[in-house]
């Protein structure tokens, strides 16, 4: 379930940081939600967030720099996989980063349920 | 580009001079076309090993098993001692992983570079020459390592992934100034030298950590038993003993140590315990038996060390007296040893469980994408010009090695299903069958009139041979996608692993065939298919 949770927020965070790129604001890429400054920045500073709870939930699992390394490389693929499908197929990426963010309810749900 | 050139100075932002540009413009180019496709196959095997563990399991029957009842460590090894050849004074002995197969062991023919294995059963008493080594030659081959050519070609291997590293290096520097620019900028719809470009760039700039990280790391490990060779002399006065002791953790292979007088050595479930007294927690996984049988026999008791990522904890014992000798664990190891233990722990991904090695998988996939874009892109820069034959040559070469080896993996694992376990040559046989499609691959790209057609040609066989696999599986484990019997966690997930690549590579074929066709419509045939595609235009060019 940590493991779901982490990976959920890593991609939530890759696409958040995405969605604030100038890049993905052209184009049939453009993220109304984000087209502004303000929420411009609020998407970076959730960006950063996510990835900074990633990190401190992978630690539950493994503490030391290996939880970090997870953070960098979980970002580094998300943000490979993001930026390379956008083109193509946008409106799937939002959609699982609506699915993730469900996901991360019900697991916060869960764990304050005492499951897992 | 050029305008970059022209401008060393923009805005708030400072650019490199024209000179410095062009010169890191060059070493970039020329040290990614030279090392590129090599490096590919080694970042493309990397991406297979990365499963190296499921993957053995699942070509394996052996290690799918229950494990047998093992009354002591030591008994699997009096079974090969009974009725095998004399044990070697240096051998490996691995307990079962993960609670599933036979204990086996491990050695080098003394004086050779010749691997032999033996599978162990304590319960009947018999020892099983190993069979399959389908896992083994792919993790091998990653770093070009094989019986024949010895540590040769592995040095060969360093040298060109430092090569890499310098068009790391310099492919920073000249896009510093746009790094943040071209993380997210990928533009399909582009012309194909910039749909290249950017996909290089994408790719290269978010795998740029792991890039450097593994190409640094890589270096260091293909390299290391030259340089400890190197350094034996003048670091440490010619004392091998002195710098095995103080730098042996960066090398797998050891140097031959006069070991004493023959004596016998305790029993392994002695030694063991000694060992897990000395650092509680490891979790003894295998054992490295050196000067076996002598007065001065060492055993190094290797494992992970409950509550450490990165790399295992090592405890080495006196064999004859079950002293420790050494022990290598987070907390007490040598500044060499915590060296060797991060870089061993990074490159091989001994953190974050399977999670971890599927991102690293798309990074590698991505890593193998940056490089053939990397030629790509010279290819496109290029294409104004008259065919060059190194042009036509590079063409040729990337589409028969990008996409030969992956048809060769293919080829090589069908065969490892449909040769019978009874053969004895079977290794020798599928090793021949991965060389012979790899460079038939090439020799058919080099003779091919079009890389398109290479490409969607070699995809396509690549895609139906994987899917075959877990239909061949069959015939040697129940436990697999289609088998009746209970199924293995591993040998399910690598057949499933396997047609998930078929069908991406099947669908990879369509796209570019689909390419193909309508680049070859009369209307849109361009001056870059002619160098993509030209070796008669060339010949044509040679002839006038």
């Amino acid at each position: 379930m940590t493991i779901a949770a982490c990976l959920s927020l890593l991609y939530c965070s890759a696409l958040l940081a995405f969605g604030a790129d100038r890049a993905a604001r052209r184009g049939a890429r453009r993220w109304p939600l984000l087209s502004t400054p303000p929420r411009v920045w609020t998407a970076r500073v959730l960006a950063l967030g996510a990835a900074l709870l990633g990190g401190a939930l992978w630690a539950r699992i493994e503490p030391g720099p290996a939880s970090w390394f997870m953070v960098i490389v979980g970002l580094m693929a998300m943000g490979t996989l993001v930026a390379l499908v956008a083109p193509f197929a946008p409106r799937l990426l939002w959609r699982a980063g609506a699915v993730s963010a469900a996901l991360l309810v019900l697991l916060a749900l869960a764990v304050v349920g005492g499951i897992g | 580009m050029s305008s970059q050139v022209a401008s060393p100075v923009a805005g708030d932002r400072p650019r490199l001079s024209r000179h410095a540009f062009r010169r890191f413009w060059d070493v970039h180019a020329w040290a990614g076309v030279i090392t590129s496709l090599v490096v590919y196959v080694m970042f493309f095997l990397g991406s297979l090993v990365l499963f190296y563990h499921p993957i053995a399991r699942w070509e394996e029957p052996l290690r799918q098993g229950p494990p047998p009842a093992m009354t002591s460590l030591q008994a699997p090894l009096d079974v090969v001692q009974r009725s095998a050849d004399p044990l070697p004074e240096e051998f490996y002995y691995y307990l079962p992983k993960e609670g599933r197969g036979l204990p086996h062991i491990g050695y080098y023919l003394p004086g050779t570079t010749h691997w032999r294995e033996w599978w162990l059963d304590p319960h009947s008493g018999r020892v099983i020459p190993a069979r399959e080594r389908a896992a083994a030659l792919l993790y091998d081959l990653h770093y070009l390592w094989h019986g024949a050519t010895g540590y040769w070609l592995q040095y060969g291997a360093g040298v060109l992934v430092f090569g890499f590293l310098l068009a790391i290096v310099t492919g920073v520097l000249i896009h510093l100034q746009n790094l943040l620019r071209q993380l997210n900028q990928f533009r399909p719809e582009r012309a194909p030298r910039v749909f290249w470009s950017d996909l290089h760039k994408v790719a290269g700039v978010f795998g740029l950590p792991f890039q450097l990280v593994y190409a640094l790391t890589g270096t260091l490990m293909a390299l290391a038993p030259l340089l400890f060779s190197l350094a034996i002399e003048p670091v440490f006065g010619g004392d091998e003993r002195l710098a095995v002791d103080t730098a042996g953790a960066l090398i797998d292979d050891l140097p031959a140590l006069d070991y004493g007088a023959p004596a016998a050595p305790l029993p392994l479930d002695e030694l063991v315990g000694r060992a897990i007294v000395a650092v509680p927690g490891l979790e003894p996984e295998s054992f490295v038996f050196r000067g076996f049988g002598r007065a001065g026999a060492t055993v190094d008791v290797r494992g992970p060390v409950e509550g450490h990522a990165f790399g295992d904890g090592v405890v080495q014992v006196l064999a004859h007296t079950g002293e420790v000798r050494s022990v290598e664990t987070p907390e007490r190891e040598t500044a060499v040893g915590a060296v060797a233990r991060f870089i061993h722990g990074l490159h091989t991904v001994e953190y974050g469980g399977a999670a971890a090695r599927w991102l690293m998988f798309v990074l590698a996939i991505a890593g193998c994408a940056t490089i053939l874009t990397g030629n790509w892109v010279w290819l496109e820069r290029r294409q104004t010009r008259a065919p060059s034959f190194g042009n036509v040559l590079l063409a040729r070469l990337t589409a028969g090695v990008g996409a030969g080896v992956i048809v060769a993996v293919a080829a090589l694992l069908v065969a490892s299903r449909l040769l019978p376990f009874e053969w004895e040559s079977r290794g020798k046989i599928e090793e021949r069958i991965l060389a012979l499609v790899f460079f038939g691959s090439i020799t058919w790209s080099a003779c091919s009139a079009s890389t398109r057609r290479t490409w969607w040609s070699l995809l396509a066989a690549a895609g139906l041979l994987l899917m075959a696999l877990p239909v061949l599986e069959l015939r040697h484990s129940p436990h697999g996608l289609l088998g009746s019997g209970p199924h293995d966690a591993s040998v399910l997930a690598v057949d499933a692993g396997w047609w998930l690549g078929s069908v991406l590579l099947l669908t990879a074929a369509w796209l570019v065939r689909k390419r193909e066709r309508r680049s070859s419509q009369p209307a849109a045939q361009t001056v870059r298919d002619a160098a993509f595609d030209g070796a008669g235009k060339l010949a044509t060019r040679g002839g006038q």
